[in-house]
């Protein structure tokens, strides 16, 4: 083979390993991203089961009024939260509220026996969990994505291409707290 | 633990899931058309033997690989899981497929006392887990979610393809064995050949040699690979739910209950969270170790102990 032919096929080469190794990093950034959506919709899915719980609850405590609008509040600031901070915010004053939700459950037997009341029961330490669980992929996937682009050679082309280090999530001490309550 | 950022090592075990799946369904066609062209012979019908061998193998690997889990599935009698009925199990299948960041699977419930849980399907957008309405009874939600999280940590590797290839093909080489012991009676009687006797005994030989071993290397095989596979998805499970004690309280339980999976048998007992057929899988010796599709039922408790211990 001449000399263009052998840096014919030197360059091919490098493309063609290019190519891969910027695939790979896109799958992975991708696999990050649709790991963060993916807790968005198990929060919102809570949000959305609340307001059955409090009215189920309602039906049997009904002098409870001021934890009713509490929770109401607190899920509307959730709702409404623009920025993470403000999310965890919410967050951290709506989990004590459910809490105690629970704790009224359990002064009211009629209640406790009720079908529907212990459905949506599962249901809320099913979203708690859905939503732990997402967390905890997203923080696995971070792992998995931010080693990639720091391991040469990917961390030569990773800066230059935009594939930034993604940040962790803190587990946080209420969602763990949360995901305790037993029935 | 190493969770997904194990990623390496989990994509060598898909991998190496796939290509020995491909590599048995190879393996069992050239294996069924030899079988077949040294029958045929017999009868001096050794080509178009060997032809319908081939077929008939081919069909039953791309049977198996298509509809292997449907196949079980329904060899078990297991039905769709209801959601008013089993909210908590569906819940539980959900929640694991999302630490693993894969599809829902499936969520099948089989009806009988017995304490169990299998998965399958060949990839995991068509993954099934099914459990056993007795082990809903006995384990709690997060026992419950360990033993989905083992099943999930199958179909994340892959097992999942490899087992129930298995299943169907060697539950295949079994019926072939039997056609082979009948069809091997009937050739005594209409045996004419004469001049060739000597060779039609040697081929007879053969045949009935690969009909018997063929099951039996089959098994060896395929249990020595799949109690490694259990150990990882012990681990694996525990990695998804960051809580080996739950698995290791759910396996005590499941090895505690007297009843029996009475409509698992030898074909598909390598498909289960804890053999279906010998629970505790402690055989005697190296020769019964080798025939166990599981890893001692005690080991496996004491290395998940010892997990939940260190962290």
């Amino acid at each position: 083979m001449s000399a263009t032919g052998y840096v014919i096929t030197l360059v091919v080469i490098l493309l063609l390993w290019f190519v891969l190794l910027y695939n790979g990093l896109v799958k992975w950034r991708n696999t990050v991203q649709s790991a963060w959506a993916q807790i968005d919709v198990q929060l919102k899915r809570r949000y959305d089961l609340i307001p059955n719980l409090v009215d189920t609850v309602r039906a049997y405590a009904k002098h409870e009024r001021e934890l009713f609008e509490t929770i109401a509040r607190v899920r509307a600031e959730a709702l409404t939260a623009g920025n993470p901070r403000d999310v965890a915010g919410a967050e951290m004053r709506l989990a004590p509220a459910i809490r105690s939700l629970f704790a009224v459950a359990e002064a009211y037997p009629q209640l406790k026996a009720d079908q529907n009341f212990r459905d949506l029961m599962e249901e809320l330490t099913a979203t708690e969990n859905k939503v732990a669980f997402a967390r905890q992929y997203y923080n696995d996937s971070v792992r998995v994505y931010n080693t990639k682009i720091q391991q040469f050679p990917a961390a030569l082309i990773a800066g230059p291409l935009h594939f930034l280090p993604a940040d962790y999530l803190e587990v946080d001490a209420v969602q763990r707290e949360v995901q305790q309550v037993k029935f | 633990m190493a969770g997904a950022a194990d990623d390496l090592h989990l994509q060598q075990r898909i991998d190496r899931n796939v290509y020995a799946t491909v590599a048995w369904m190879v393996a069992i066609v050239v294996l069924s058309t030899a079988t077949a062209y040294l029958l045929g012979l017999i009868w001096d019908v050794g080509f178009p033997a060997a032809v319908i061998g081939f077929f008939v193998a081919t069909f039953s690997a791309m049977t198996a690989y298509f509809a292997g889990d449907q196949l079980v599935l329904g060899l078990l009698r297991a039905r769709p899981a209801d959601r008013a009925q089993h909210r908590e199990l569906i819940n539980v299948a959900e929640e694991m497929a999302i630490a693993a960041g894969l599809p829902v699977p499936r969520v099948y419930v089989i009806d009988s006392p017995a304490s169990n849980a299998l998965a399958t399907g060949r990839d995991p957008r068509t993954a099934s887990i099914a459990v056993t309405s007795g082990l809903l009874e006995v384990l709690n939600r997060s026992e419950l979610q360990a033993v989905v999280a083992h099943e999930m940590s199958h179909i994340r590797q892959r097992d999942t393809l490899y087992a129930v290839v298995l299943a169907i093909l060697v539950g295949g080489i079994v019926i072939m064995t039997d056609v082979f012991w009948r069809t091997r009676a009937g050739g005594f009687r209409g045996s004419r050949g004469n001049s060739d006797s000597r060779a039609q005994a040697a081929i007879l030989v053969v045949g009935l040699l690969l009909a018997i071993l063929a099951p039996i290397l089959a098994k060896i095989i395929q249990m020595a690979v799949s109690r490694q596979r259990e150990y990882l998805a012990d681990l694996g499970g525990a990695d998804l739910t960051r809580n080996p004690g739950a698995l290791a309280d759910a396996l005590e339980k499941i090895a505690k209950d007297p009843d029996r999976l009475d409509i698992a048998n030898r074909g598909v007992q390598h498909l289960f969270v804890l053999n279906p057929v010998n629970p505790l899988s402690e055989g005697e010796g190296t020769f019964g170790k080798l025939l166990n599709t599981h890893p001692p039922i005690h080991e496996r408790i004491r290395i998940l102990r010892a997990l939940a211990h260190s962290r």
